[in-house]
């Protein structure tokens, strides 16, 4: 039993780094497609609502 | 279901702005609660290091069940009312809350690999925390191809309440049936040596989470006010 523990302890930090770097991917992935998304819809707003300073304002 | 309210008034102006510092100290605070308790906690007895997969696994299993329940919770509200902020603030948290569930899913099967043995089994926790996700997915997949704004909301509006219902199912999957995976982590079940550092992860995740939510509405009423925009042109409104 304690072998097995030994080997689960000597080989586990691949998974742990594999576990933070998957997270930090999707939580930063995630936020550059909202940066995204947030900068295609202020342009489209500015272009389309009255008002907004856009071509939609004339 | 009272009528949506279509008038001028009622159509989505341009929210408040998200300020892109929320989601900057959001960011910076998740990064320095998992590193102090990447540094801080001690090797479990039977995991080791393994353990630590805990501060990302189960706060991102919790803020899924979170924002599932927001999704409730505006899903019946738009059923209600026919607001269609509501239809909105639940859209957010059900894209954000499906990105959290894939995300529990991919850290599961990293953690059950060196600790099962195995990156998959059809147990009850797991297997309930995947149809919770495929029912999302197809609540994102159902918003993305039905064109007609008030049959979207109504559609979706069900299938989020009725998909939120699985929550439960799933936190109680490992009471209910025998599972693989343990029983649910919480602070009260924990040694005292992780409390602290799943305490902070699980907050800082929430604030995370908030940030999306608010972010991604505040794009989504743009999108919205946008279309309107749009169809009034077409339909030659002054």
């Amino acid at each position: 039993m304690t072998g097995i523990v030994d080997d689960i302890v000597a080989s586990n930090w691949s998974f742990i780094y594999a576990a933070y770097g998957v997270t930090w991917v999707v939580i930063l992935g995630y936020l550059v497609r909202l940066v995204r998304a947030g900068a295609r819809a202020n342009a489209d707003y500015a272009r389309l609502v009255p008002g907004a300073g856009g071509e939609g304002a004339r | 279901m009272p009528a949506p309210d279509r008038s001028l008034d009622a159509r989505p102006a341009r929210p408040p702005r998200t300020s892109p510092w929320m989601g900057v100290a959001a960011i910076l605070v998740l990064a320095a609660t998992q590193a102090y308790s990447i540094s801080t906690s001690p090797a479990e007895g039977d995991m080791g290091h393994l353990q630590k997969i805990m501060y990302v696994h189960v706060p991102a299993a919790w803020m899924t069940f979170l924002a599932f329940f927001v999704v409730l919770v505006f899903s019946v509200k738009y059923l209600w009312k026919g607001r269609e902020d509501d239809d909105l603030v639940a859209a957010s948290a059900a894209e954000v809350g499906a990105t959290l569930n894939g995300l529990t899913l991919v850290l599961g099967m990293i953690w059950g690999r060196p600790a099962w043995g195995v990156w998959w089994v059809w147990d009850a926790r797991l297997t309930s925390t995947l149809v919770l996700f495929l029912i999302f997915a197809g609540y994102l997949a159902l918003r993305a191809f039905v064109d007609d704004e008030q049959q979207r909301a109504r559609w979706s509006a069900a299938v989020g309440a009725i998909g939120a219902i699985n929550v439960p199912i799933v936190y109680m999957s490992v009471k209910w049936w025998r599972t693989l995976h343990q029983p649910p982590s919480s602070p009260a079940t924990l040694d005292p040596a992780y409390t602290m550092g799943l305490r902070i992860n699980a907050f800082a995740l929430l604030f995370v989470m908030i940030f999306f939510i608010r972010k991604r509405y505040e794009i989504a009423r743009l999108e919205r006010a946008a279309e309107h925009a749009a169809e009034a042109a077409a339909l030659g409104a002054p």
